[in-house]
């Protein structure tokens, strides 16, 4: 290791264990210490400590999840491999300073899944950034609950400011990943060849790490997990705040882990020992609870998770056979990509890599549904089997076409469908694929041949893409040139109906 | 160490497959950066749904949007739209050319200077005509030209199914079309050029003046993409009329790029004829009326039931019961010039996504209304019962009189379901810096080694299906480009 980062290493873990030692002066000066162990040895441990307990592991496994829907863009891993290694960075940042155990999950991500280690960074920073905003939300409610104190609004704005910031970069990433690889090109357009490829490439996998978020309802999945972790962290505090018997409101809790978990965002020493312990004190002192209790309660709560969470940790790293150095090398491995030609004597080389995502596409009831509006085989006298293949295939084609429109008018229609499907619930007073074969065909009868022009643009995408699979279908074809379809009958008497 | 390639060429169009095969020709290491599969045409049914999945662009999904959304579609396939349009074969009209040398000042690029490249161009496609007697849908339409005494041609097409290109009276011109892959491409890949298919390029690499290469994503066959960059000595961009701005203003090249998209919209019509007329059978009517070009241009149009489906679903209560028939239907269009005004965006929020837009100006709307009346014209003048256009709201045309109404009254714009297939000059060529993005032989402006050589260099709309002039002119430059870097 060369001598500036040693320095640079050193100035780390020196300055986080001074600030540890800065804010554990500031929570012990002025502390009965007698006092505090009187309210040691009030505590009603049981069951409030073991809940406490299980709340924390609880928040771990959600966090688990939530990291593995995360990854599978990138990688596949169980729930217990992502929530091992999602304890493992916990643990790190327990065991050492400046939350290097967040480097550490992200290696533990990279030598896991074979993931670049800056897609594994961007992923850890999404879930940090995640879990600021649910926590800053938390923050913002219970703050009405708090007394007036000015470093509570001033905390409110700074952490606003500060995650508004992050969050508008996250979603330029999510949302213009093409925008933010053109910047980095133009950005790194004076670096020699080499390092222009390293910079790209480490651009492209920063990006990737975002990719889950490309879709509203992957970002409501992840938003409602991240909910629940913090909740289950909030029923910890709460707990524990219980077990000292100063009559706790939940509100209190919300407000104190926010306020501590804000505040330890600032790297500190090992285990946050120190800030945890004055932030967390200091907020349960708003709601007027005495320096000793709180001091005491803040050890309890920063006990209660790490303990549990240090062990863990250990022993998934046992089990996985490697020490925190293997798996910082290993890493390091993966923080290149690999420069691997294509095949012999081929120009490309390879910046960097990811799976091409699956089609996944969702059984969309309600297309199916219109689709059977418009087109109906069983007026060619096809057999059942026959009709379900019609429509199957008509259908396929339909939605993959419907699905290949530009962005924004994908997502147009897609609103306008759902504008559909509420008004003829409206007015039939059921779901549109629920409703009788009769009344749906009248219903979209009415909107795409009708006398509102913005329901006919909505639907004259999937008309006519419906209309061109279902007539150049072989078997339609077939039937329509034998001449034995008595569709034309139906069609003659609708057309004398209209004309009539 | 891979030496690094000559030229690296993205696209495989028209352009870009010229560009290969000349430079290919002349010793120089190329490589071609295909987006699309590589794909023979001639497996698919021209135009049905499988192929519009594998060879179109957004599986034929490409709206412009603005005043009248108009209906695009190109190829993204190896071949680019010369594989999946009808392959008529038009020579620029001199009065164009020289309509661009006064507007763009556009050196050279007379008709006697691109004829010896026509004449390549055309011996290496097989361009020629049909056997006769032609089919059905086209003998109509000649019957009903005959009846109205205009003048008419029949187009020239790159058939794939021509048993022998150097007899054009053996050959079926009214099948599948021959496009680039299977003739010049491949010509330019046995001369030693390299393609590189399944090759997303999404940026320039940049250095100055200079670009070093193109980074791009290649979608290998075991579902892995994978970031590539390729470095090139020179960089042409071929990717069409549409993907070639976005490339470039995504690099940040944008000096009168993609500011002046210009297509020929288009108005299609179903024709009923009271006996089969054969669209099934010979879907592609082969002969043009020219009575009123250059504004308007009338003919024939593909034609398949899916297809005669479309076209009748504007007013589909009142029209379905024709599909029963599809055998004494056929399918036409009017084409006009184009004098509105477009423009291509790189989308910033879809990654494989240009925004087009293309308003219709006030002229195109009272020239597709007066082609309409002239079609109808014609067409009931060659024994059709109705005539059913694409015209929401319009009832079917069954008189003349009904026909004539649209020499002075204009169609509704918002009742218009229009499409196209041409589309150009959105990087126009020329020697006017105050309008032109590349001087007259594609090299961008401001870039040493960066040169554009495809549909988007047209200057301005040709009139006619542009494939004839992107080839004709694509050649020229290269040929300039081979004499400057010998």
């Amino acid at each position: 290791m060369s001598r500036p980062i040693q320095r640079a290493n050193a100035a780390l873990v020196f300055g986080g264990i001074g600030l540890s030692f800065f804010f554990l002066f500031l929570a012990a000066r002025r502390l009965d210490l007698s006092k505090v162990a009187e309210a040691f040895s009030h505590v009603n441990a049981h069951p409030w400590l073991e809940l406490a307990a299980l709340a924390c592991l609880a928040g771990y496994v959600v966090r688990g999840m939530r990291c593995r829907l995360l990854v599978s863009r990138q990688a596949q891993v169980t729930n217990s491999t992502a929530t091992n290694i999602v304890v493992i960075g916990y643990a790190g940042n327990n065991v050492l300073p400046a939350r290097l155990g967040e480097l550490v999950r992200a290696s533990m991500l990279t030598e896991r899944t074979g993931m670049p280690l800056a897609t594994a960074l961007a992923i850890t920073f999404v879930e940090r950034l995640l879990d600021g905003l649910v926590i800053l939300l938390f923050f913002l409610i219970s703050a009405t609950y708090a007394p007036e104190q000015t470093w509570v609004h001033v905390s409110i704005w700074v952490v606003s400011v500060l995650f508004g910031v992050a969050t508008a970069f996250v979603a330029l990433a999510v949302v213009a990943p093409q925008y933010v690889l053109g910047k980095a090109l133009g950005i790194s357009q004076r670096l020699q060849p080499e390092w222009r490829d390293r910079f790209v490439s480490f651009t492209t996998a920063a990006v990737q790490g975002v990719a889950y978020l490309r879709s509203l309802h992957n970002i409501w999945r992840i938003w409602v997990l991240s909910t629940a972790v913090w909740l289950l962290e909030v029923a910890m505090f709460y707990f524990v705040m219980v077990s000292f018997g100063f009559g706790a409101h939940p509100a209190w809790a919300l407000l104190v882990m926010s306020v501590t978990n804000l505040g330890i965002l600032i790297p500190a020493s090992p285990g946050f020992f120190g800030t945890f312990h004055y932030i967390a004190m200091q907020a349960l002192m708003l709601f007027g609870v005495e320096q000793a209790k709180a001091f005491g309660c803040a050890v309890i709560i920063h006990l209660t998770f790490y303990i549990p969470i240090t062990i863990w940790g250990v022993l998934v790293m046992v089990w996985y056979g490697i020490g925190v150095g293997a798996t910082l090398v290993a890493a390091y491995g993966g923080r290149r990509a690999p420069t691997i030609e294509v095949e012999p004597e081929s120009p490309m080389k390879v910046l960097g890599s990811a799976r091409r995502r699956l089609s996944t596409r969702r059984a969309d009831v309600v297309l199916r549904a219109i689709i059977e509006a418009l087109v109906d085989p069983a007026e060619l006298g096809v057999g059942s089997e026959a009709r379900e293949q019609i429509l199957a295939d008509v259908f396929e084609f339909s939605a993959s076409q419907i699905q290949a429109l530009p962005m924004r008018l994908r997502v147009a229609f897609r609103g306008g469908i759902w504008c559909f499907c509420a008004v003829s619930y409206v007015h039939a007073r059921a779901p549109f694929a629920q409703l009788s074969s009769g009344v749906r065909r009248d219903i979209v009868e009415l909107w795409a041949f009708g006398p509102v022009g913005l329901a006919r643009q909505l639907f004259r995408p999937i008309r006519s893409v419906a209309y061109l699979a279902y007539y150049d279908h072989p078997e339609v074809q077939r039937r329509l040139a034998d001449g034995t379809s008595p569709a034309t009958a139906r069609g003659t008497a609708v057309v004398t109906g209209a004309v009539s | 160490m891979t030496p690094i390639p000559f030229a690296v060429i993205v696209g495989s169009g028209a352009g870009g497959a010229i560009t290969a095969h000349e430079l290919a020709a002349s010793g120089r290491d190329v490589v071609v950066v295909e987006e699309g599969d590589d794909l023979d045409a001639g497996a698919f049914d021209q135009h049905g749904p499988k192929m519009m999945g594998a060879m179109y662009r957004r599986r034929g999904m490409t709206p412009i949007v603005g005043r009248v959304p108009i209906g695009y579609v190109e190829g993204c396939c190896v071949g680019g739209s010369s594989e999946i349009n009808s392959g008529f074969w038009h020579r620029v009209p001199r009065e164009v050319l020289l309509s661009w040398k006064g507007r763009y000042e556009l050196d050279g690029a007379s008709p006697q200077e691109l004829e010896p490249h026509y004449e390549w161009a055309e011996a290496a496609l097989g361009v020629g005509l049909s056997k006769r007697p032609w089919p059905g849908s086209t003998a109509a339409l000649a019957r009903g030209i005959a009846a109205m005494g205009w003048s008419y041609q029949e187009v020239p097409r790159a058939p794939l199914t021509r048993p022998d290109p150097r007899d054009p009276a053996q050959g079926d011109a009214s099948g599948p079309t021959a496009g680039v892959r299977s003739t010049v491409l491949a010509r330019a890949r046995a001369a030693g050029a390299r393609l590189i298919s399944n090759c997303r390029v999404t940026h320039l690499l940049r250095r100055g003046a200079r670009v070093d290469g193109v980074l791009a994503r290649f979608s290998r066959a075991d579902g892995v993409v994978e970031l590539v960059r390729i470095l090139g000595e020179h960089v042409f961009v071929c990717c069409g009329p549409t993907e070639t701005p976005a490339l470039l203003r995504r690099s940040g090249v944008k000096l009168h790029i993609g500011d002046t998209l210009r297509v020929h919209p288009m108005l299609k019509v179903a024709a009923r004829f009271p006996e089969p007329v054969g669209g099934r059978v010979s879907p592609v009517p082969l002969i043009q009326i020219k009575e009123f070009w250059p504004e308007i241009s009338l003919g024939g149009a593909f034609f398949s039931t899916g297809h005669l489906a479309m076209l009748l679903s504007d007013n589909w209560l009142a029209n379905r019961d024709l599909m029963r028939h599809a055998d004494c239907m056929a399918s036409y269009y009017v084409a006009v010039k184009g004098t509105g005004a477009g423009m291509v965006r790189p989308s910033r929020v879809d990654p494989d996504g240009a925004n087009l837009r293309y308003d219709l100006s006030d002229i195109d709307i009272l020239h597709l209304s007066r082609g309409l009346a002239r079609l109808s014209e014609v067409l009931l003048a060659a024994g059709a019962i109705e005539v059913l256009p694409c015209v929401q709201g319009l009832p079917a045309i069954r008189s003349e009189v009904e026909a004539v109404r649209w020499l002075d009254e204009r169609l509704v714009p918002a009742s218009l379901s229009l499409g196209t297939v041409h589309a150009f000059s959105s990087c126009p060529i020329g020697e006017r810096e105050d309008r032109c993005a590349a001087n007259s032989f594609g090299k961008v402006r401001g870039f040493e080694n960066l040169y554009i050589n495809d549909a988007s260099m047209l200057p301005d709309s040709p009139g006619v299906n542009p494939q004839g002039a992107v080839m004709a002119l694509a050649r020229r430059n290269v040929v300039r480009f081979l004499e400057e870097n010998p």
